[in-house]
């Protein structure tokens, strides 16, 4: 029931057409039971003559006691007790039940100004009642003023004062009814407004009175989780996807288990880790309720994101992700990621990481930007997914970091020293950490409040708009999480000692190798030039040796002719017949002396 | 003769020496300019189904992530029921978890796998360590409801 409604506000306003023929129904008791006694069926005769028409007529007069009170002469069924009605008759009334006394309160008019006549009245009543769904009620209290009373031909200030009335009787006996059947507001068990937990209950689940009671015993779905869907890891050896749903969108935001489909990187690095589907399970792109703004599926995976782009291009390059983080955390919506100047963080000597923001545009509200305008961001800062889930969330930064202070509809004033927000961009920033020469996501803080949205048909939270003016909704903080990661100190250095690897080979093969080379090079080219050179005088030097003693030399001629070699050749033999070897050797010594 | 002989002997041997270094000498620029550049610091990143992450169609694996809770206490709830004051907030936690496993369920590949599904469902224990000063998984918190 509340699954359906989203609210137990709105519970009571598509329970409106019971509480009102209730009213109808209590106020016909009432007037049987004044007409059956003697001095107060004297004192009214008209209840009397309408008893006696039977139950129908009974009921007929109750119906204009709502609208006109006019049965009672302008008073309202809680002034009989001043007439002598006995208070047993009288305590299904503990407030007014007539539009037409509640109307006149509030008007500060008469009762016959304010009164809506028949057969005006008795239209209004069947459009009511008639709808037992309740949605008829609910439309009278969410049409404006003006198409209200054009509908049933009344007049603005009946209109107003109508839609009035309905909230009117919807938190009073409405709630006195919710509140009877379900427990105190407060009580442990309690299903009302205000809801006192555990922090256990409120992070692991517990189990609602009214929610719970829809499914049998043992079904994940009776365990209430709406502040996290993180999993004790107790639990983990159990299988929590309810796999027999085809409904796949409630798989992420009731039960925390996210359908992804995302590309490998296989033969397209570029795509590695890009978002293919919508994370509920559905096919095609997202159509946002009221405005059918179409927002494709676009970009990498947020919490693993790997950027090509930034890997190829540097880190100057805007990239997008996909904002799902999964546990529910849905955002519905692409964001695109721009690099912080100036933020880059040291992990050792050689690595370094790049903090990465969401660009500042993604924060804009309608009408600056259109898109904004699709995806129903009516404040600076707000990413609004009401529509896509049970109840109207609109998720900000924590402490409204970043968002539209009017958001907060005047209750909480961020400019305030007696505020409770206390927005850091520190701690309430998101930022995602990619390293930039792989250009992989290696850290991220994504700190995300989740806020409930409230709408001025909202009875029970009027006090919300107690402040400045509020536009047309209010948002109330719930809790607020921060999800971050950071690879450990290994992964970095890992990192570098493959930094180091790679710079030695660098080292290597660009500088010491081609060094080493070129100086054995010139080394072997010069000692060989040298040799040969040597080489060349040595040989002439021999051969000039050679020739000198060779008849047919032609060193000899330059001074003497082989002839002359000859006779002091024969004139040493003669002169020392018996020298042997060193002849020769002197007679050229000799020769040469000469 | 001796030494006239011994530079003979030398010269080939420094010949293969300038030709060893000539091609050494190319081969290192050819690493240099040509092998290094191509070389990646980490190859591209891809999702491997032989990685112990994907290898089953179930599988467990720790991402480092932390989650830190923090709720806004209404401090004023009967003022609140009573419908005569707004909410007074409060701040209250951290209530911290960490040794955060993330259970893949129903992995599967692509024919040519380009693609892959799975199921992520997140599983982590309280870091009972790292609360706020005083605070327990026992302490009540008052917040507004709408349910789910």
């Amino acid at each position: 029931m509340v699954k359906t409604a989203g609210s137990e506000a709105n519970i009571l306003y598509t329970a409106i057409p019971q509480t009102l023929s209730g009213l109808v129904g209590g106020i016909t008791q009432l007037f049987g039971a004044m007409a059956s006694d003697p001095t107060l069926g004297a004192a009214f005769p008209n209840l009397v003559a309408a008893a006696l028409g039977g139950p129908t007529t009974l009921q007929a007069l109750a119906v204009e006691q709502i609208f006109t009170a006019s049965p009672l002469g302008g008073l309202s069924v809680t002034q009989l007790a001043g007439l002598g009605v006995p208070a047993a008759f009288l305590t299904g009334f503990p407030s007014v039940p007539e539009y037409a006394s509640w109307a006149a309160a509030q008007a500060s008019q008469s009762v016959s100004v304010v009164a809506i006549n028949s057969p005006t009245s008795t239209v209004l009543y069947q459009a009511v009642v008639g709808d037992s769904t309740g949605m008829t009620a609910a439309g009278m209290l969410t049409m404006d003023t003006t198409t209200l009373a054009a509908t049933f031909t009344i007049s603005a200030l009946h209109a107003q004062l109508w839609k009035g009335y309905l909230a009117h009787i919807s938190s009073t006996y409405g709630a006195n009814a919710f509140q009877a059947s379900l427990g105190p507001a407060l009580g442990p068990q309690s299903s009302g407004m205000l809801i006192k937990r555990t922090v256990r209950e409120w992070i692991f689940g517990y189990e609602d009175p009214i929610v719970s009671a829809q499914y049998p015993a043992n079904d994940p779905r009776r365990l209430i989780r709406s502040v996290t869907k993180i999993r004790n890891a107790t639990t983990i050896d159990e299988d929590h996807i309810p796999w027999n749903l085809s409904d796949t969108s409630t798989w992420a935001h009731v039960y925390g288990s996210t359908p992804y489909r995302i590309a490998t990187g296989v033969n397209s690095p570029e795509n590695a880790t890009k978002v293919l589907r919508r994370s509920d399970g559905a096919a095609g792109p997202i159509t946002y309720p009221h405005t059918s703004h179409v927002e494709n599926v676009v970009g990498k995976s947020i919490a693993s994101g790997q950027y090509h782009a930034i890997k190829t291009h540097g880190s100057s390059v805007d990239v997008v992700a996909w904002a799902d983080f999964g546990m529910g955390l849905d955002l519905k919506r692409s964001l695109t990621l721009r690099h912080q100047q100036g933020k880059t963080v040291k992990k050792n000597s050689k690595v370094s990481v790049e903090t990465y923001a969401i660009a500042h545009e993604d924060f804009l509200a309608c009408p600056v930007s259109q898109t904004a305008c699709g995806r129903n961001t009516e404040f600076h800062g707000t990413f609004n997914v009401s529509g896509f889930e049970l109840i109207p969330s609109v998720y900000t930064l924590p402490h409204g970091h970043r968002a539209d202070p009017r958001v907060f509809g005047g209750y909480i004033d961020p400019t305030s020293s007696s505020s409770p927000f206390a927005p850091n961009a520190t701690i309430h920033d998101i930022e995602i950490m990619i390293y930039e020469r792989s250009g992989n996501t290696v850290g991220m803080r994504v700190p995300i409040q989740q806020n409930f949205k409230i709408g001025p048909t909202d009875t029970f939270y009027t006090t919300l708009w107690s402040g400045a003016s509020s536009g047309d909704e209010a948002l109330v903080p719930i809790s607020w999480t921060s999800l971050e990661y950071d690879m450990d100190e290994a992964f970095y250095e890992e990192i570098k000692k493959t930094i180091e690897f790679i710079e030695l080979l660098v080292a290597l093969w660009r500088y010491i190798s081609p060094i080493m080379s070129l100086v054995l090079i010139l080394v072997c080219g010069v000692t060989l030039y040298v040799r040969r050179a040597l080489n060349r005088r040595l040989i002439d030097s021999d051969r000039y040796a050679m020739e000198a003693v060779q008849n047919n030399s032609r060193a000899m001629q330059s001074f003497s002719d082989k002839n002359l070699v000859s006779a002091l050749k024969k004139k040493n033999s003669d002169l020392a017949p018996n020298q042997t070897d060193a002849a020769p050797a002197s007679a050229t010594k000799v020769a040469f002396a000469v | 003769m001796f030494l006239h002989r011994s530079r003979r002997d030398l010269t080939p041997t420094l010949q293969t020496v300038l030709v060893g270094a000539i091609l050494y000498l190319g081969t290192s620029l050819c690493l240099a300019y040509l092998y290094v550049p191509a070389l990646s610091l980490i190859t591209d990143y891809k999702i491997d189904r032989g990685d112990k992450c994907w290898v089953t169609s179930t599988t467990r694996c720790e991402n480092n992530l932390k989650a830190s809770i923090y709720f806004w206490n209404v401090t004023n709830p009967s003022q609140v029921l009573a419908g005569t004051h707004p909410p007074a907030l409060v701040e209250v936690g951290p209530y911290v978890m960490s040794n955060t496993v993330d259970k893949r369920q129903n992995i599967t590949f692509s024919n040519d796998d380009k693609e892959v599904s799975f199921v992520s469902t997140l599983y982590a224990d309280m870091n009972a360590e790292n609360f706020c000063d005083g605070c327990s998984m026992n302490d009540e918190v008052h917040h507004l409801e709408r349910f789910i």
